[in-house]
């Protein structure tokens, strides 16, 4: 409700033009919009960005977001969930950060991200990881490189009527099936179209700019949707996260748990990349003769080299206690720093893990474990 | 301008399939693709990073020729003519037969189908091979004996469902991970795993039997199994009845090897061996997993004809959910055999030899094609050292770091009148070259590469070829110089294979583009061959071949009393021009080691990262010691992926008589502490 407030004060701050809207949206408490109308909002936006970053269906069942401003083919209703999250737009795996003009001479030039991005389809989950990443770039230290893109973004959340995969488990963690934070927009689909929520001004200039295409929801959709998002949870248990970052603050994970982590990894890089909380990243020079560029590149705790000093000396020596490292930053260590933990439940590391990690189980065996 | 483009993996033989992140032009990351058969969405730490190396400032953008052993920078007709020119002078002067093409397995099959051809009817000889000779050439001349074919009889997904699975000289989550991924959930599934090797390698710490014999004794090793499985009356009779012949012949050449009696040659205690015998003939699903450590020695086609004798006697082949799995090293290393890319045949395995296939590709070609065999890569080596042959045209291959015996391959090198070499990056090889053409990276083409379980399927272009050219267009405009035009699209090519090759015919682009297809496909609208040999064998009645036990060519002795053994690690790949170039790969071990066992380690007074002499027969290197009980006592192991502490300027070049693969996997061996 919060966030209504802020775009109602925002409409009084208008001219007295605006007067008869005000007064029609205070009387609503949600919006709707019909799902031509929708299509018609999705071609506005396209007109007011660079990128349209959507769900689009590549080959034959994958999911991925793609820009989509000109190609068109984005999917505005959909199941499932991008193979990749938001995060690979804002920490791609690879970027160029500055140009080297001349390595010898010291001479460099600022690459500026000047891209104007909106992201449409965004699950709750990949929402939520949005906003944790926040604290990890823009907290204390602010990350230019990541800030320049999140300024120039507008996120349209479409929230879940089912799950997106069997091993997701975003309910229990607490970040799906609808967002609470982070968007300009969330969608909510039911039958006939979209209950509307507007989390920011960047959402209410949108609303403001096509209001003809909103109207008041209906107390049926409003109840069918919470019928829908209530069907969602049920049969799940909110994880006690804080119980589960006491019991692994306190080593008493059974060791036989992380033996098995440690024959299962085979340090693919898969977790630490699809990840949409995964913030570590190294840089690298490409330089060809005097010029070239420095990269930045995501990279993380699943390599030994990750933390070797110089001159080889290594902290963290066994191949399990590298994978563990993931786990350990996850549910215990952010949790502590944050009061958090940075898992959102969207079951990307499970999917595509080669050694069948799964952090669900690991999750359920550790608590289970400690009663 | 953001672009994805689907496409398959160029490291291992196993085949991924992910979408190149393209952003501005710029090949900026890689996107699994869940949809894809083989890997469904898993990737390996290099899949992952396969991006990296595209772009990389490293890569050959233009033509080099050598001049007073100095490259300088050509134009692309400069480069070519120059080819051309002296391809055509040492061909007039010493005839086809003095020129030589090596092949590569990291290109597509149409280009490798044009090299074959290249060399068959624009230089007029059947001089062609290629990396398959240093991998899975006894793969091919082993299975084709027992079973009529020599490709891998199974597919990967039948591997979840096995009951057990026998792994032998392969390693499978660090050579072929996503393969490992299948082994790994099979065994969440509760099958047994059997795991030979010398080495306790990842798969085989989950193993219900780990067999670490000496490196090769796999002859003695299998004949005992199949011994102890006759004598404990667990072979299937009645499918030796039905589907197989020489079965008596086996059974009285196995009479000596019982469990007991290999002790000592294999180092391995009879109750395992007993237990592994077992567990393999006795469980339902059962299939047999190898790799080089079975074909890089000098009895590299016995011991893949042993594993059919073993496949066969308990009836695990022939069917689902059964079968032999050669995991294949190379991207497209099956492909380049099935397009022929071999002195003895052409695609589709049609040999040169038979009057009927020759007449055919001659009518097609409109050229007279030589009829006998070429020589194969080891041959080419010696008779260029010889003087015979004077010209090698090499693409994609990097024989001065990986061929066994480096000191002996830079002395064929040098030997040439005339040495082109095709390459992304300034390899060991290249630098010995006169010429030195840039071709294309897997991103660059369009086309198929062909994996190990006889899937062909597409490659598709990304970005334009850096250099401008791709390693197809580079051949067929030196063949048109020399007066036979081929045609490069590679669409048009792939018709042709299919128009020239019966285990090809219903292939084509359009239908590869869903999930690819696997070979056999015999006719237009054919679904492809997931299993081959049910029902009957391609040769008819499988056939048991009897074997003996023979030492590896060289055997510890006083004054080398190792063996040492050599293989590929999950982050590097080969010999390392992609993935040391690739930040966290390099970065994982950036220097070449040997492993010892602590036994041994004492005994030599070698200590945990403390520099060592490796000395054989051929040659010395200086490394850091790994001293882990993971690997046998009386073995050292090695890598050899590292140009600049090159592994083979000690292996053995000693090689098996009939495919003629270098025994890379075993030659004695010292060491010092320095």
């Amino acid at each position: 409700m919060v966030l209504d407030y802020v775009f109602i004060a925002e409409l009084f701050a208008r001219t007295v033009s605006h007067a008869l809207i005000i007064v029609k949206l205070l009387q609503m408490k949600k919006l709707f919009i019909t799902k031509e109308s929708l299509e018609e909002l999705v071609k506005n936006l396209k007109k007011d960005c660079d990128e349209f970053i959507a769900p689009k269906k590549e080959h034959l069942d994958d999911i991925v977001f793609s820009d989509t401003k000109h190609s068109g083919g984005e999917l505005s209703a959909y199941e499932g969930n991008s193979v990749v999250s938001p995060r690979a737009f804002l920490l791609p795996q690879t970027e160029e950060v500055f140009k080297i003009i001349s390595a010898k001479g010291a001479k460099f030039k600022a690459i500026e991200e000047k891209t104007r991005r909106i992201f449409y389809g965004v699950r709750p989950c990949d929402m939520k990881a949005i906003t944790l990443m926040r604290d990890f770039f823009a907290d204390k230290f602010v990350d230019a490189f990541y800030e320049q893109k999140m300024e120039r973004s507008i996120f349209i959340a479409i929230a879940c009527a089912s799950r997106c995969s069997k091993k997701s488990f975003c309910y229990e963690m607490d970040s799906g099936p609808v967002a609470k934070d982070g968007f300009d927009i969330e969608l909510t689909p039911v039958k006939m179209g979209y209950l509307v929520d507007i989390g920011s001004k960047k959402g209410s200039k949108i609303l403001k700019k096509n209001n003809k295409l909103f109207t008041k929801a209906s107390s049926g959709a409003i109840k069918e949707a919470k019928a829908i998002l209530e069907r969602f949870g049920e049969a799940a248990k909110r994880i006690d996260y804080k119980k589960l970052a006491r019991i692994m603050a306190q080593d008493k994970v059974k060791q036989s748990i992380w033996d098995d982590m440690g024959l299962r990894c085979v340090a693919c890089s898969g977790c630490i990349t699809l990840c949409p909380t995964c913030s570590c990243f190294s840089f690298m020079d490409r330089l060809e003769n005097d010029r070239g560029a420095r990269l930045r590149y995501c990279d993380g705790c699943i390599y030994a080299g990750f933390t070797r000093m110089a001159g080889g000396s290594a902290p963290i020596p066994n191949h399990k206690d590298h994978i563990r490292r993931f786990f350990e930053h996850k549910l215990n260590i952010d949790t502590l720093r944050y009061g958090r933990p940075s898992c959102v439940g969207c079951a990307r590391c499970i999917e595509i893990c080669p050694g069948n990690i799964d952090i669900r189980k690991f999750i359920e065996a550790v608590t289970k474990g400690a009663e | 301008m953001i672009k994805r483009v689907l496409t398959t993996c160029p490291y291992c033989g196993v085949g991924c399939g992910f979408y190149l992140d393209v952003r501005d032009g710029r090949v900026a990351g890689v996107i699994p693709s869940k949809s894809n058969t083989v890997s469904k969405g898993y990737l390996c730490v290099k899949g992952w990073h396969s991006h990296e190396i595209v772009q990389h400032p490293d890569r050959l953008k233009k033509p080099l020729i050598k001049n007073n052993g100095k490259f300088k920078e050509a134009s692309w007709d400069t480069a070519l003519d120059y080819v051309a020119n002296r391809l055509k002078d040492i061909k007039a002067k010493h005839g086809s037969d003095s020129l030589a093409v090596c092949a590569s397995a990291r290109c597509t099959n149409e280009e490798n189908f044009l090299m074959m051809k290249f060399a068959r009817a624009a230089l007029g000889t059947n001089n062609i091979d290629h990396c398959a000779r240093t991998c899975h050439a006894a793969t091919v001349s082993g299975l084709n004996q027992s079973f009529g074919s020599g490709a891998g009889t199974n597919s990967y997904d039948e591997l979840p469902f096995m009951d057990c699975i026998l792994i032998i000289g392969s390693n499978p989550t660090e050579a072929h991970p996503i393969v490992g991924w299948r082994v790994r959930t099979a065994v969440d599934n509760g099958a047994k795993t059997i795991v030979c090797d010398p080495r306790r390698i990842l798969s085989a710490e989950s193993a219900d039997v780990h067999i670490q014999h000496y490196p090769g004794t796999d002859i003695a090793l299998i004949n005992a199994m199949i011994n102890f499985i006759i004598r404990e009356n667990l072979h299937d009779k009645e499918f030796i009845e039905k589907r197989t012949e020489g079965f008596n012949e086996l059974e009285e050449a196995v009479k000596s090897y019982t469990p007991e009696s290999v002790k000592d040659i294999t180092g391995v205690k009879p109750e395992l061996i007993k237990k592994a015998a077992r567990i393999y003939a006795a469980s339902k699903k059962s299939c047999i997993m190898y790799s080089l450590g079975m074909t890089e020695h000098t009895v590299g086609t016995d011991n893949v004809i042993a594993m059919a004798n073993l496949a066969m006697v308990t009836g695990h082949v022939g069917r689902e959910f059964s079968g032999v799995y050669p995991m294949r090293g190379q991207n497209n290393v099956q492909g380049a055999c099935d397009m022929g890319a071999l002195p003895n045949v052409y695609s589709g395995y049609q040999p040169v030899a038979d009057k009927n296939a020759r007449d055919k590709f001659e009518k097609a070609w409109g050229v007279e094609l030589p009829a006998r065999p070429g020589l194969t890569l080891t041959d080419m080596i010696d008779s260029a050292i010889k003087g015979d042959v004077k010209c090698f045209y090499i693409i994609g291959e990097d024989q001065v770091r990986t061929d066994p015996d480096t000191h002996m391959i830079e002395r064929a090198l040098k030997s040439l009148e005339f040495l082109v070499v095709q390459e992304i990056f300034l390899s060991e090889t290249a630098k010995m070259a006169d010429v030195v053409l840039p071709g294309a990276s897997f991103a660059e083409k369009e086309g198929t590469f062909t994996c190990a379980e006889r899937r062909i399927q597409r490659v598709r272009r990304a970005i334009l070829p850096i250099s401008g050219k791709t390693d197809g267009d580079i051949i067929c405009e030196i063949s048109g110089r020399l007066g036979y035009k081929m045609e490069f699209d590679s669409l048009k090519v792939c018709d042709e294979i299919a128009s020239l090759t019966p285990l090809f015919k219903g292939v084509s682009f359009e239908r590869l583009e869903e999930n690819g297809l696997q070979w056999p496909v015999p006719e237009h609208g054919h679904p492809g061959t997931p299993v081959v040999h049910l029902g009957k064998f391609t040769r008819g009645l499988g056939r048991f071949i009897p074997l003996k036990h023979k030492p590896p060519a060289e055997v510890p002795d006083k004054e080398y009393p190792f063996i040492l053994t050599t293989g590929r690690m999950l982050f590097h790949y080969n010999t390392g021009t992609m993935t040391r170039r690739v930040s966290n790969l390099s970065r994982e071990y950036p220097h070449n080691f040997v492993q010892i066992n602590p036994k041994d380690a004492e005994t030599s007074g070698v200590k945990n990262k403390g520099r060592v002499k490796v000395k054989t027969r051929r040659g010395e290197l200086t490394v850091a010691a790994e001293v882990t009980d993971k690997i046998k006592k009386g073995v050292l192991w090695m890598p050899f992926h590292f140009t600049d502490e090159p592994t083979n300027v000690l292996t053995n070049s000693a090689f098996d008589p009939v495919c003629k693969t270098g025994e890379y996997k075993a030659c004695a061996a010292k060491i010092e502490k320095l």
